[in-house]
């Protein structure tokens, strides 16, 4: 694969998401890509160089997909809505905390665990008064 | 050296004195015409023509004519009248940078 083929690869994949925008920016990327590279091979350069410098010149598939991006808008907009899954998010994780919580408060109130807790308190009481006679 | 913030200003210039033109031949033209000093990330100024556009200073369409499509811009009339802001701004703002800076600072820096 040439170089240029690569670098449209990652540029297609930098600019999911941005729709028309993105597939223009992709028409035009390449148009401009293969003219530099022809223009350098005018010079004597070899193809593969000539490709090199074409996409050297051009810069980076992620600067280029974020500028594009921001050029649209579409940064902004990306940005508050990662914002806002994330707030949802933690907001479901509070509820969901709350609710076990609420679960184990109401389950400790029953005979049950208060029999279970007083029995695990005596035995561990038991076993920290043992254990100093037994080292001795 | 760096463009931020310049670069709608010299776009703008370069489609005023050049007329419609496609992205490749624009930065060709910033390229030659600034003697090389604006070497910008090349792929940076299609966004920044995207950009213009969506706020309506430069109109585009693509040239069908070309063996390979490529998209031609012009400068609209807002687009003039924005440059003609934006060149007297620049005016304003090295006459300031000159008078701070001492009279002989165009003369020493070419």
């Amino acid at each position: 694969m040439s170089e240029i083929e690569w670098y449209l690869d990652a540029l297609f994949d930098q600019l999911a998401g941005t729709g028309a925008a993105g597939r223009r920016a992709l028409i035009e990327a390449e148009g401009h890509l293969r003219a530099t590279a022809v223009d350098a091979i005018a010079r004597r350069l070899p193809e593969d160089q000539a490709e090199h410098e074409a996409v050297s010149r051009f810069g980076p598939p992620v600067l280029v997909a974020r500028k594009l991006r921001s050029a649209q808008g579409t940064g902004r907009f990306n940005r508050a809505a990662s914002a806002a899954w994330l707030l949802a998010g933690a907001a479901g994780c509070g509820l969901g905390v709350a609710y076990l919580v609420e679960v184990w408060w109401h389950n400790w109130q029953t005979p049950a665990c208060t029999v279970a807790l007083s029995y695990g308190c005596y035995t561990t009481g038991m076993l920290v008064r043992r254990g100093p006679m037994m080292n001795s | 050296m760096n463009l931020r913030g310049h670069l709608d200003l010299l776009l703008l210039a370069a489609l005023r004195d050049g007329g419609p033109a496609h992205g490749y031949a624009i930065i060709a033209s910033l390229r030659e015409r600034s003697l090389g000093a604006f070497d910008l990330p090349e792929g940076t100024v299609y966004p920044a023509l995207q950009r213009l556009e969506r706020d309506g200073l430069v109109g585009s369409e693509w040239d069908a004519s070309a063996a390979r499509r490529r998209r031609v811009y012009w400068l609209t009339a807002a687009g003039a009248s924005v440059l003609a802001a934006k060149r007297r701004d620049w005016r304003d703002f090295a006459r300031g940078m000159r008078a701070v800076l001492g009279p002989g600072v165009a003369e020493e820096f070419g």
